[in-house]
């Protein structure tokens, strides 16, 4: 961080008066204050602290530990890996609509037995569905003052619940002025009393969606996640309590246990091909009249994570870009299938601790008799670990000047500034940030392999929030802007960057002997 | 009379080494062990919670706030890197301070201290253990007369007193010089005290 040096004029008074705030912070045995003396007001004003409702802070605390439990956990549905938001903002550069969350299964023990206990969930994915998992009995759906609430699925597994849901009828934003913030709040309550507080912030939002014949509608969509709910609990109340225009609501969802809900299970699956030192292999797949799917998982060698497998056409939602920048997947008389996505598909999957990556991919329904299938990946993104890089950029009368260096070397890659530039506010977004844009020409394919980003920005060594990474170029799409917020009265920015973002190509092509199901 | 002080610590900038161990050690349980986190949520709770109230106007604000700087804290703690003493106090309350001013640019108006009706209505840290019995109502009036402050002063005052930073704390949150915080913190205090008695006597007057 840049200090700044404002004017200083410390007295001998001020020494004395710095050392009685030491003394009455610290607790020291001072002795009892001359009532009207500085150091009493000084000792009136730690007692004067605001405290905390107690009643919150237990709310709090159980949240963060649940939440750095999520975030820890091996199994079940992992929490995103800590380092890797920025490959991923890269990865999905294309993305239109952006997930709340990832809904992939992952993790080797969850693996080994995807036979007994995984299941498609629809809108989740491949799932662990052993016997105390549950699931919502059917779509849950209430209306009032022109809106709709729908709980879309509701599934407690794998050491917690997750619930999808939406309310539609919303009207449209006003430009401006702006709307306030919904602040969106869940609650679980079960038909003892027990309540479930939220476990994740939900990352609600309001999004457009085109609904056929040519209408709009204005949503809003959120995926709280909560502790997992007793085995036996047979139904819940779920309450959301959000700004105007969503408001507050309360609704009952009936549960079942997983196994009895008639959800397609898992066929475990052993295929896997390995190029470039990067292995992408099946878990299991789920074949049936309405769709197929597979639950994919890819590891690195050492220095590297995996961080997507071919996402850059995902955001477009329909729109093909061909078997080059798409999963694809051919079945044994060659028709040939593009992947699929439902609304509330993730854009990419998440990693587990040990760095393994997983993600489900889904196609449409093959052929009844059809024995197998060929899943091709044909690039897949990873984070590598490289020497830090730093530049600095000096600022004068609000402008920045020339960075030094004007080259950064990424491991074997070199990325050009090509100019700086202030701007006021990114065009996509209402609110004014002032920025220092960073023009980066990070190169092309060399041997197979595209730097997509330079790396994680961290400006005085942390992440600086409100950092946009923009990306063009030929697909998979690459960073050809950085802008950092520009803090005011700054006299230069110093960036760092960290590990690198690399598209690898492939295909990886996998093929999967396919067993129907009902 | 002034005088000149030369450049070197300033009191309430000391290191303390107990306590800095202990910090370094909680965080580094913490990035391990989800469990830690209820000792590291422990220890600087109170202290996010009381520099956010004096902030922001209504509970609901901020304990939203106070939420989301603690998830986040979760979220980016693999990314928090040990800078010497203090560093992770610094970051945490860098990260609250970033979301204050966030909260404040959303609503389009520059930060201002908590006001008379809310300030009321905040609890507060209890008893003085050096005696100072103040009532309920005497500690939200210095609440308000913190929030009276210039910014920067009220800052430097709910940092210090409210979030129990140290001045090389405050000065890594704000981006400002050490000796800078401690003269701020200083002036701050002495608007503070002639503001406290001046009200105190209005008052005193006002009842008779």
């Amino acid at each position: 961080m840049n200090a700044r040096h404002e004017p200083v004029d410390l007295t001998a008074r001020d020494e004395e008066l710095l050392a009685t705030v030491e003394a009455v912070l610290a607790g020291d045995g001072a002795p009892s204050h001359a009532p009207g003396s500085l150091a009493a007001l000084c000792a009136d004003l730690r007692a004067a602290a605001p405290q905390a409702d107690p009643a919150f802070r237990r709310r709090l605390e159980e949240r963060i530990v649940a939440h750095a439990a999520a975030r820890a956990r091996p199994a079940g549905r992992p929490g995103r890996g800590a380092g890797g938001a920025w490959v991923r903002a890269t990865a999905a550069a294309a993305v239109v609509l952006v997930a709340v969350a990832g809904a992939a299964w992952s993790g080797p023990a969850v693996r080994a037995e995807v036979a007994r206990l995984a299941c498609f969930v629809p809108g989740l994915g491949i799932r662990a569905c052993g016997a105390s998992a549950l699931v919502m009995a059917g779509p849950v759906s209430v209306e009032r003052d022109g809106l709709t609430l729908s709980v879309n699925q509701l599934l407690s597994a794998g050491g917690e619940t997750v619930v999808q849901v939406e309310v539609r009828g919303l009207p449209p934003p006003a430009a401006e002025p702006r709307p306030a913030p919904l602040r969106p709040r869940f609650e679980l309550r079960d038909e003892r009393g027990r309540v479930y507080a939220q476990a994740t912030r939900s990352g609600g939002f309001v999004t457009r969606r085109q609904d056929p014949p040519g209408g709009t509608r204005w949503v809003f969509q959120a995926e709280p996640s909560f502790g997992p709910l007793d085995p036996d609990v047979r139904a819940v109340e779920l309450l959301l309590e959000a700004a105007d225009p969503v408001g507050s609501w309360r609704v009952a969802v009936p549960l079942v246990p997983a196994p009895s809900a008639g959800l397609a299970t898992a066929q475990p699956v052993t295929a896997s091909a390995t190029l470039h030192g990067l292995t992408v292999s099946v878990a299991g797949v789920v074949a049936d009249g309405e769709r197929t799917a597979f639950a994919l998982r890819a590891e690195a060698g050492p220095g590297q994570q995996v961080r997507a497998l071919a996402t850059e056409g995902r955001g477009l939602r329909g729109v093909q870009l061909g078997p080059e920048l798409d999963p694809t997947l051919r079945d044994d008389r060659g028709q040939l299938y593009y992947e699929r996505l439902s609304p509330w598909q993730p854009i990419t999957g998440a990693a587990d601790p040990s760095g393994a990556y997983a993600e489900d991919v889904l196609f449409p329904p093959l052929p009844a008799d059809a024995r197998w299938a060929e899943l091709t990946v044909p690039f897949v993104v990873v984070e590598e670990e490289v020497p830090d890089a730093a530049l600095t950029v000096p600022i004068a009368a609000g402008q920045p000047g020339t960075p030094v260096p004007t080259e950064l070397t990424r491991g074997p890659y070199t990325v050009r500034i090509r100019g700086t530039r202030v701007e006021e506010q990114d065009p996509l977004e209402r609110e004014r940030v002032r920025r220092v844009v960073l023009a980066l020409d990070p190169g092309d394919w060399q041997g197979g392999r595209k730097l997509l980003s330079p790396g994680q920005a961290l400006v005085d060594g942390m992440t600086a929030p409100r950092t946009r990474w923009r990306t063009g170029g030929d697909w998979p799409s690459q960073v050809t802007e950085l802008a950092v917020p520009l803090p005011e009265h700054a006299d230069r920015i110093t960036v760092r960057f960290r590990n690198i973002a690399v598209a690898v190509q492939g295909p990886w092509r996998l093929r999967v002997p396919l067993r129907r199901g009902p | 009379m002034c005088v000149s002080t030369g450049v070197g610590s300033t009191p309430g900038d000391e290191a303390d080494p107990l306590r800095d161990e202990e910090e370094r050690a909680l965080v580094e349980r913490a990035r391990r062990d989800p469990a830690a986190f209820r000792e590291l949520y422990a220890a600087y709770l109170p202290r996010v919670y009381a520099y956010v109230a004096a902030r922001l106007e209504h509970r609901a604000e901020v304990e939203d706030l106070v939420a989301t700087a603690m998830l986040r804290v979760v979220e980016h703690l693999d990314a928090f890197e040990p800078r010497g003493a203090g560093s992770f106090a610094a970051w945490l309350f860098r990260i609250t301070h970033n979301l204050l001013s966030d909260a404040h640019r959303e609503r389009g108006r520059a930060p201002a201290l908590v006001p008379l009706d809310a300030a009321a209505d905040l609890p507060d840290a209890g008893p003085s253990p050096d005696g100072a019995a103040l009532q309920g109502e005497e500690r939200a009036r210095l609440r308000r007369l913190v929030g009276a402050l210039p910014p920067r002063r009220q800052e430097v005052v709910a940092l210090r007193f409210f979030a129990g930073l140290r001045n090389r704390e405050i000065a890594a949150v704000l981006g400002l010089d050490e000796r800078t915080v401690a003269a701020h913190l200083c002036r701050g205090l002495e608007e503070l005290h002639r503001r406290y008695a001046a009200d105190r006597v209005e008052k005193e007057t006002g009842a008779r």
